[in-house]
């Protein structure tokens, strides 16, 4: 670990047939940071990290490691180490000798090998399982040989296509936070792709999204979260999703009008819609960011309680005005029923206003 | 009729499977057990009226005769020649293209399996001709090498379809890994695919030297005396046009199951795994 390990992609363009997998995607995984990719199934994501690793190569743009091109660098001589969904540990061979594979490959001394395999198994918590085979381990330690058999080799760059997804939610949560711890210790520039949204808010420290083969927006989880470029980023970021209300701007007063409901937009929301000249915009309020009361207040709209769902440490609410059902959070201890009035009320600074057209964020 | 007890049903259900194997297996083994009776039996006695089933006393001067005044043993020797390399060739071959039908993006993919299945299908009969005249343009009649290439055509669509099988099974994230882990593609095929498809190789192996063991009219047809005749062929074309030498014959017989039986024995772990693969899709 001496230089600086950018991957950078470059108008990168992966094709199948007719199915563009990766359109066109120009981002750089920055040195030692973990960047998640999320994205629905099907995004692309995994042929975005098949790309870097070398095992499928792109239709047209271009791939650095570093400051090297490696578009026609196959995979046996790029210095990267993958973890693949299934594990794919090689069943006729015990832990020991699926760790020391890659070491084999790069023919250090047996010495050498042993030491670092030891090292890795100690790192990893799992020395007393070197002697074993792939079929006598459970999900969690397949994971962690699969792991370690990426990290021996001390890696320029670090891959791991959805590592998680099959373990149980317990386990899952908890390796979620080793790798991350790992991550930290290697300080080795990782790529980890997940269609968890919620692993990939907390493990990454950066976020790129994808949809349909295009990177739709890359930075922080929570400039992510709090700033959504536009409505697919801010439904599939976050859990239960955004709400989103389709409805007119009317420019005069600053309202946001639909069939069932007029709301007035806080002066700066309404000042930046009205300076893009839209008329037709989409509004939206996480769940999390509505305001619920079981009595009638003052400036809160009156709503139908049309589904209650507890969460345990707290409710969520669908609430119904006209054909809308907005989502909403509220405490456990609120007194609501099924087919009962409620009141509520938007967070104005959490408010998101999208174009109508494009559906991109105005503001 | 007294109604039976679930237990009674049960067992009797049991009894009848093992009468059932019993009876196919007399079935099977009744010729070959005749034969090496009839092998052992002192000369003369090989043909009797009323039939003797256990010889008077063993001898083995049938097998010495086979031996020391046919020279079996060279047509062993050829059969084992022919068949050996038959077998190595095909698994080379085969599980090239095996492997290359089951893992490349090409056209024509399933069209090149159905043509390979095609020539599988064909009865030897119809290419004897063909094949005779190729070979003798070659001036390869009565070498080794003369019944070597049609018993390797022979056997490869068999083999490629059962390796293909079995290598469309392994997971392809496997090869990916190995890749990643630093190996080239003939590494990985050596590293990882060969030693996870052994069952898989040693069947199409075990059944391609088989079938070259035991094939007829090509290696009848081909060759013509001691130099490349294999085993089989030299007990049907024995001397003796008055009459047949039913215990030299029987001792051929004996003598040319004991190579195959040492292989099916030795590995016939691997080619029960190795037949049934590809039976079940995941």
């Amino acid at each position: 670990m001496n230089d600086m390990v950018d991957v950078r992609l470059e108008k990168a363009t992966k094709t199948f047939g007719k199915v563009v997998a990766v359109n066109n995607a120009s981002l750089t995984f920055k040195d030692k940071q973990l960047t998640t990719v999320v994205g629905p199934s099907g995004c692309g994501k995994t042929t975005l990290l098949r790309l870097v690793a070398g095992l499928e190569t792109p239709t047209s743009g271009n791939i650095y490691i570093g400051d090297k091109l490696v578009n026609e660098v196959p995979p046996w001589d790029r210095n990267i180490a993958m973890v693949f969904q299934s594990y794919a540990l090689y069943p006729h061979m015990n832990v020991f000798d699926n760790i020391a594979f890659p070491l084999k490959a790069a023919k250090l001394p047996k010495e050498e090998i042993k030491r670092r395999v030891k090292q890795t198994a100690e790192l990893l918590e799992i020395p007393e399982l070197l002697e074993r085979r792939p079929r006598e381990l459970s999900g969690g330690q397949m994971q962690r040989v699969a792991i370690g058999r990426a990290i021996v080799r001390e890696p320029e760059v670090f891959l791991m296509d959805e590592p998680l997804s099959n373990l149980d939610a317990k386990l899952r949560v908890y390796m979620r936070a080793e790798i991350k711890k790992l991550q930290r210790v290697l300080g080795v520039t990782t790529i980890y792709v997940t269609h968890d949204q919620a692993e990939a808010m907390t493990i990454g420290d950066t976020l790129v999204i994808m949809n349909e083969g295009k990177i739709c927006c890359m930075g922080d989880p929570d400039t992510v979260y709090s700033r959504p470029l536009d409505t697919f980023v801010g439904t599939f970021i976050g859990s239960p999703a955004m709400n989103l209300l389709e409805g007119d701007f009317e420019s005069k007063k600053g309202f946001f009008v639909t069939e069932s409901l007029k709301y007035k937009l806080p002066n700066d929301v309404a000042g930046a819609t009205k300076e893009k000249g839209l008329s037709r915009v989409i509004l939206g309020i996480r769940p999390e960011d509505v305001t619920v009361s079981d009595l009638k207040i003052q400036g809160f709209i009156k709503t139908e309680v049309y589904m209650i769902e507890p969460l345990g440490r707290e409710l969520l609410l669908s609430l119904k005005i006209g054909n809308h059902i907005i989502k909403a959070i509220a405490p456990p201890d609120i007194k609501l029923k099924i087919g009962g009035d409620a009141w509520m009320r938007f967070d104005d600074k959490k408010l998101h206003i999208f174009d109508g057209k494009t559906e991109e964020l105005v503001v | 009729m007294p109604s039976l007890s679930y237990r009674q049903k049960r067992l009797l259900g049991q009894v009848s499977v093992y009468i059932v194997g019993a009876i196919i297996i007399i079935y099977c083994l009744s010729p070959i057990a005749w034969i090496f009776l009839t092998s052992i039996k002192p000369p003369g006695q090989e043909i009797e009226i009323p039939v003797r089933y256990i010889p008077s006393y063993i001898s083995f001067e049938n097998y010495w005769g086979m031996i020391s005044e046919i020279h079996f043993l060279s047509y062993l020797l050829n059969s084992l020649i022919i068949a050996s390399i038959t077998t190595i060739l095909v698994l080379a071959l085969a599980s090239l293209s095996a492997y290359a039908i089951s893992r490349l993006r090409f056209r024509f993919k399933i069209a090149s399996l159905l043509t390979i299945l095609v020539v599988g299908m064909m009865p030897g009969i119809v290419m004897i001709a063909p094949v005779f005249f190729l070979i003798r343009e070659m001036e390869l009649i009565n070498t080794h090498l003369g019944v070597i290439i049609p018993h390797t055509i022979f056997a490869l669509p068999v083999a490629v379809w059962l390796l293909a099988s079995y290598f469309s099974q392994l997971p392809f994230d496997l090869e990916d890994a190995a890749k990643v882990d630093g190996y080239n593609p003939f590494q990985v095929y050596y590293k990882v695919v060969m030693p996870l498809s052994a069952p898989g190789l040693f069947s199409a192996g075990i059944l391609a030297f088989i079938g070259s063991w035991g094939e007829f009219m090509f290696a009848l047809t081909i060759t013509h005396d001691i130099k490349a005749r294999t085993a089989l062929v030299a007990i049907a074309t024995l001397p003796g046009a008055m009459h047949l030498r039913w215990g030299w014959i029987t001792a051929g017989v004996v003598l040319s199951l004991i190579p195959i039986l040492i292989i099916v024995l030795v590995f016939q772990k691997w080619v029960i795994q190795g037949l049934t693969a590809g039976a079940v899709k995941y």
